[in-house]
């Protein structure tokens, strides 16, 4: 049984319907991408997994199906890291990760603080600092690091490539590899289809609305299709 | 020659310390009044005048809790109660008014245009059961001074001022303090990244409105203890509050605070310079100079707003 089963999901943006009846799943332990050009409908899936859209269609988390208000859902351990990354400008270096915690009852919040400063040593240099005046590279460290105070069973993430210089880009998919490796679970929602076909267990490929291919990420890279259509290869 | 030209000096300078003193205690009863502003606009981006028909609203309420008794309760006793009306008062009106507006995601003017009708309906209502006169509040000291040296001091403006920088303080603290502090500075920043953080954003709304509320109450007590109660109570003064908030800085808790203690001194040293009867253009005035060269106010806060 997958960690989560998405099945024949439907989303609609008033008459719009944005989503077609999308069905996937997200093996534990594993790195699941969903790859897919602007406006196929990623954000959109990844919102609705969060409670931040309304859905029709089944989600089942570990065996339950989700709650569908985002509070309830963030407690389960479905965690976010949106698009665009949304640190709290304005709160502090530390605010922002203290807010991740948010939803952890008890524990220890400090050490968890250390510990993330500890992997994201920028971010501990910069604690007291407004996240509004980090790079777009540390915001997005900060965006994950946020993320991973709460302790998340699965961890979704929304183009955390977006917007970043390649240098960035690839310290942001070892973390992400890192993360995996910690045995957090990874759904990577991504526009870059090279780099996350390259780190990921299994892939599904999003198109207007519809999950049109899937495959382990070997297979997806060698597929003629995908390659023309996302990877800048030419059909032979 | 100058013995008595010191003593001049002396007695000026006592006029001065007098004004000021008189200025810090009205600030204080504004700065209630611009937090409750600031609080709500800080989280909604709306000014939210429903504000000044619940002061009207709560003095009342206030005014007939103390009334119902043939000996008058402690003021405190009443300041809470009428604090809790305030609440149970904004609850309601976010259920009859604001819920439906945050179910449809209607654009924040509408919220505007919701506060700005239910404060007139309030007052009208007001309006209808009672007269212009002031309904006075019972005595609560038996002299109404007190001296410092030379220094007489209001008692009544001495508590207003104290039970202001109580509440005042312990509303700072729980916002910039506590974690639900936080949380409400999150849902300020962001409600829709703060539910991903796991936070209840409508019930951070709610709170927003209930402590809004509470505020709204005291101030309505405190008002019509120094003022009488009266349905344009509330209207009249939430001008002040406005104004402060806007000079503060629009959603900026202690620029409002700040600027409502230097409306209140200018506002003293104006009336004592220029008469009470330019007062209320002066506050405009200043208002307006604030909007034109400093628009994000005292704290600076509001046009730091993310890109």
């Amino acid at each position: 049984m997958a960690l989560l089963e998405v099945k024949d999901l439907y989303v609609s943006y008033g008459y719009i319907e944005a989503l077609h009846g999308a069905s996937m799943n997200v093996e534990e332990g594993k790195i699941t991408a969903l790859i897919g050009s602007n406006g196929a409908g990623k954000t959109t899936l990844i919102n609705a997994i969060s409670g931040l859209l309304k859905s029709k269609g089944s989600i089942v988390f570990n065996g339950e199906p989700l709650p569908t208000s985002s509070n309830q859902i963030v407690k389960k351990g479905v965690i976010q890291v949106p698009e665009g990354r949304r640190i709290f400008a304005g709160l502090t270096v530390e605010e922002n990760l203290r807010l991740g915690a948010f939803s952890v009852k008890g524990g220890d919040v400090k050490a968890d603080i250390q510990r993330q400063y500890e992997i994201f040593p920028r971010l501990g240099e910069r604690k007291f600092q407004d996240a509004g005046t980090l790079s777009g590279g540390e915001q997005q460290m900060l965006a994950i690091s946020r993320a991973l105070m709460s302790r998340p069973k699965l961890l979704m993430l929304d183009e955390p490539s977006l917007g970043l210089a390649p240098i960035v880009v690839n310290d942001v998919f070892q973390i992400i590899r890192n993360i995996k490796e910690q045995g957090t679970t990874v759904l990577l929602v991504e526009q870059n289809a090279n780099k996350s076909l390259a780190i990921c267990d299994y892939c599904y490929v999003l198109e207007n609305g519809n999950i049109v291919k899937e495959g382990t990420g070997k297979d997806l890279l060698s597929d003629p299709d995908i390659s023309s259509a996302y990877l800048g290869k030419r059909k032979e | 020659m100058t013995s008595s030209g010191l003593s001049s000096h002396q007695h000026k300078i006592n006029m001065w310390l007098q004004l000021l003193i008189n200025g810090i205690c009205l600030g204080a009863v504004y700065a209630l009044i611009a937090v409750g502003f600031a609080i709500v606009f800080s989280v909604l981006k709306f000014s939210n005048f429903a504000h000044g028909g619940m002061i009207s609203a709560c003095a009342f309420m206030g005014y007939f809790f103390q009334a119902r008794f043939k000996t008058a309760p402690p003021i405190w006793v009443t300041i809470i109660v009428t604090a809790l009306c305030g609440v149970v008062f904004a609850l309601f009106l976010d259920m009859i008014a604001y819920k439906s507006i945050r179910k449809h995601k209607s654009p924040n003017i509408y919220y505007f245009l919701a506060s700005l009708t239910i404060s007139i309906i309030i007052t009208s209502i007001l309006n209808v059961f009672f007269s212009k006169n002031p309904l006075a509040f019972p005595m609560i000291f038996k002299t109404t001074t007190f001296s410092v040296g030379s220094l007489k001091v209001s008692k009544m403006d001495t508590m207003i001022l104290v039970i202001s920088v109580v509440i005042l303080v312990a509303l700072m603290f729980l916002i910039n303090k506590t974690k639900i502090g936080l949380a409400m500075r999150a849902v300020a920043i962001n409600p829709d990244t703060s539910k991903l953080m796991g936070i209840n954003s409508s019930l951070i709304l709610v709170m927003i409105f209930s402590i809004a509320g509470s505020l709204a109450g005291v101030s309505g007590v405190l008002l019509g203890c120094k003022y009488g109660v009266y349905p344009d109570l509330g209207q009249t003064m939430m001008v002040k509050g406005f104004i402060a908030s806007v000079i503060g800085g629009l959603g900026s808790l202690g620029g409002a605070i700040a600027a409502a203690f230097l409306l209140g001194i200018i506002e003293m040293f104006w009336t004592f310079l220029f008469g009470s009867l330019s007062t209320p253009v002066m506050t405009f005035v200043v208002m307006l100079l604030f909007l034109f060269v400093r628009p994000q106010g005292i704290s600076g806060k509001f046009a730091k707003e993310k890109v």
